[in-house]
């Protein structure tokens, strides 16, 4: 039917639900934060330790998230975040620094996180997003991925996306 | 022996003859020697301990019940509803352009888009369809966001609205019936067969009061599965040949002797006393397709 879309309808619904993205980049081999999808409290705190990074599962929640250093902080944190517990959450142990970075067909500009990026937009084809991610030493390893909004990017990097646009036309193809 | 998580949220408990179907799922499923555990959105973690799912929660690409399903399906479960017949059925405008392109005979449909609400373009519409028209928002289930109108300005009023969900919506033409037929398939087999009839005095089988949270629902007549015409059976066949391989309820209307679909749902309802009136085998059609490898 039509023509051939990217990213496709599947790939971009997987990759803004987070434990879909992170199941789908283990599957790739990238490396993934360990995470719990729960909406109980007493589930996550076995399986979690503090400080955790909670992310949304609603799909409205757009780049939501929240550092949680405690069991009161915790269950206000999944209540919130779940929609008043319409929706579980994805919890993440924080064993490194959380970072995110514009991700722009696959470019970041953190150096770090220059592999996974471009691995992510190889299995996705999200032509630009939001990556988090924590790193511990060298290594970065995904924790979710959020959309960009078109204000959010700047003169530079709508030039940078031309420049490769029509360099690489295949992109698109 | 296959071990089978049922995926349910707590309103699937709400309805008596809704736990009657989940108790008569697990006991075909132990009846057959398998195991058969609700799970729910607590315990989504579990999923890849399992060796099928079936969801009977509300499926929608933007529910938790689409999450369990994509899980299942990386883990290599066999699982119903699949993804895609979620992200399909969750999107009418995907279902009805797949029905187009398999020559599927459904309800004349026009795709709107917000720039077609200038007064030549709505009178386009009432033109091609007649009035009334039926409005739809693509991603809706158990009738809500399906809309009857026959004036310009209801038609704009209604658009509107529907445009805040959506960047296209459907209008179809208006075909009254006393009722819809309900197909049910299962891995393109018929599973049951009804007549879901429209409340006296309304227009679809499920009608929200003015004024209240409160919906009206029609009767149900069941038939044996045997009893389906060759036509209706056919198209409600090939309607779900269209959308994918997984269990189905396809709605049509029987107009002068002709059958037309209406659209084809996935994670159809299966009420005891209702569905399984005339067809006491389904669940166990079910539990069986989902243990087949």
């Amino acid at each position: 039917m039509g023509c051939p879309v990217r990213p496709s309808c599947q790939d971009s619904l997987d990759a803004y639900r987070t434990p879909i993205f992170l199941l789908r980049a283990s599957k790739a081999g990238l490396p993934t934060s360990p995470y719990i999808v729960s909406d109980n409290v007493k589930d996550i705190m076995f399986e979690a330790d503090f400080p955790m990074v909670l992310f949304p599962l609603h799909p409205a929640s757009n780049g939501a998230y929240k550092v949680v250093n405690s069991e009161g902080s915790l269950y206000r944190t999944v209540k919130s975040l779940g929609m008043n517990q319409k929706y579980p959450v994805c919890a993440e142990n924080l064993f490194g620094r959380l970072i995110s970075a514009k991700s722009l067909l696959g470019a970041v500009d953190d150096p770090l996180v220059t592999k996974v990026a471009a691995r992510v937009y190889e299995e996705f084809r999200l032509p630009i997003c939001r990556l988090y991610l924590q790193v511990l030493g060298e290594e970065a390893y995904l924790c979710s991925l959020s959309p960009v909004h078109p204000e959010e990017l700047t003169q530079r990097e709508l030039r940078v996306l031309r420049d490769r646009i029509e360099a690489t036309g295949k992109h698109f193809g | 022996m296959v071990d089978i998580a049922c995926f349910v949220e707590s309103y699937n408990f709400l309805d008596s003859d809704e736990v009657l179907a989940l108790e008569r799922f697990k006991e075909a499923a132990i009846s057959r020697g398998h195991s058969f555990e609700f799970i729910t959105k607590r315990s989504l973690q579990r999923i890849p301990l399992y060796d099928a799912l079936f969801i009977r929660a509300t499926t929608d690409p933007s529910n938790t019940a689409y999450i369990a399903s994509k899980i299942a399906w990386e883990n290599g479960l066999r699982v119903l509803d699949n993804p895609h017949s979620i992200e399909v059925c969750g999107n009418k405008i995907h279902m009805y352009k797949l029905l187009e392109r398999a020559a599927v005979r459904f309800i004349p449909t026009l795709y709107l888009v917000k720039e077609q609400l200038y007064q030549k373009a709505v009178e386009g519409v009432f033109e091609k369809l007649g009035r009334p028209v039926v409005l739809k928002a693509p991603y809706t289930s158990y009738s809500k966001y399906v809309e009857k109108t026959a004036s310009d300005e209801g038609f704009r009023r209604i658009c509107k609205r529907f445009f805040r969900r959506s960047d296209v919506i459907v209008a179809q033409k208006f075909m009254p019936t006393s009722f819809d037929w309900r197909v049910g398939v299962l891995g393109n087999e018929i599973l049951y067969l009804c007549k879901y009839t429209i409340p006296n005095g309304r227009w679809k089988h499920g009608t929200k009061i003015r004024g209240s949270n409160r919906i009206v629902w029609g009767g149900t007549k069941t038939l044996f599965r045997d009893e389906v015409p060759t036509e209706l059976r056919e198209l409600a066949l090939s309607a779900c040949k269209a959308i994918g391989d997984g269990l189905f309820g396809v709605d049509l209307k029987e107009i002068d002797g002709d059958f037309t679909v209406v659209e084809v749902n996935d994670n159809p309802s299966i009420y005891a006393k209702y569905e399984d009136r005339k067809n006491r085998d389904v669940y166990g059609k079910i539990i069986d397709y989902l243990t087949k490898y």
